[in-house]
């Protein structure tokens, strides 16, 4: 009786723990979604993913305001109003080990007004986007463009507030999932022994 | 912080979130099928959801490991997945035919049953992703 009230409770937390990490790494989508997600832009980076070719994968994250024509696939993703603020992470790393980000216009972050950033994976996980007084940001996009200054679209998702989980609990979920994982291979060898 | 940190850990989120989301569709995807097409008894189902467990976080880590630091192969990332998807089936019908010997056909079981939750997940991520 004992042992079962155990299991069930052990059963209940781990699944309250697997809801709760589904729930919050939504939130981590726009790592995935820049990185790897099958999007135009993994096609690019995987296309050109080779020693032979030359590469500068050139990121562009842009801020919008309202009517702005912004070159390359403008993907609305957050809505700014002034005084709000948010963050996007990016991390793009072309053949050669660098790649440049851009902020323009409507936004306040740690490059400024358009100024750019480079370095091999600079250290940048977290720039600050903020609506300014009487601009109201509409959407980001993140456009990348080849070292002959052509653009491409790197991706065609970023999604709004990216909220980090730390590491520590990453590493946690992922070393639960380790120990669930060998049990299984345990209970599988069991069951085939049982059943010789 | 240094580029290979961050790398390191977008790679370890990734994969954390991947291995839940991915193993939680294919138990469910996979035992939905699998009862309609007749493995209907608590074992049978609970033995599948085992070899799921068993195999699937397996491929979500080599994946996102040649993702993140692949040698750099010209190798598409639906060509991988393919051919890892061809070790998944063949791992699965060899523990089938060891845990459920009463299937007839256990390699055909194994292959229909991943082709029904790959294909359903690529047509999924092809869905949400446009």
């Amino acid at each position: 009786m004992k042992k079962l009230f155990y299991k069930k409770t052990l059963t209940a937390v781990l699944m309250t723990c697997l809801l709760l990490f589904l729930w919050s790494s939504t939130a981590m989508t726009a790592h995935a979604d820049v990185i790897g997600g099958p999007t135009d832009g993994d096609d690019f980076y995987w296309d050109h993913r080779d020693e032979t070719v030359s590469l500068y994968v050139f990121c562009h994250v842009k801020i919008e305001t309202p009517g702005f024509d912004a070159p390359g696939d403008a993907v609305p993703v957050v809505s700014l109003k002034p005084g709000e603020r948010t963050f996007v992470e990016v991390a793009w790393q072309d053949a050669n080990g660098v790649w440049w980000v851009l902020a323009e216009d409507g936004v306040s972050g740690p490059s400024g007004h358009g100024g750019y950033m480079s370095g091999s994976w600079f250290p940048m996980e977290r720039m600050y986007l903020e609506g300014e007084d009487g601009k109201e940001v509409s959407a980001l996009s993140l456009v990348g463009g080849g070292a002959d200054g052509s653009n491409l679209p790197v991706s065609g998702r970023l999604r709004s507030t990216i909220a980090g989980i730390p590491v520590i609990v990453v590493i946690i979920v992922l070393a639960v999932l380790f120990v669930l994982w060998l049990l299984a291979v345990i209970l599988v060898i069991r069951r085939h022994k049982r059943g010789r | 912080m240094s580029g290979d940190w961050i790398r390191f850990t977008l790679f370890l989120r990734v994969l954390a979130r991947q291995i839940i989301v991915s193993l939680v569709l294919t138990i469910l995807l996979e035992g939905v099928a699998a009862f309609v097409a007749g493995l209907r008894t608590g074992r049978q189902q609970k033995t599948l959801a085992l070899i799921n467990v068993i195999t699937n976080p397996v491929v979500v880590f080599l994946f996102y490991l040649y993702y993140y630091y692949g040698p750099g192969i010209p190798l598409n990332p639906l060509a991988f997945q393919l051919v890892l998807e061809a070790f998944v089936v063949l791992a699965e019908w060899r523990l089938l035919r060891m845990l459920l010997p009463e299937l007839k056909k256990p390699f055909w079981w194994a292959f229909g049953l991943n082709l029904f939750s790959w294909g359903l997940w690529y047509l999924l991520e092809l869905i949400v992703r446009r």
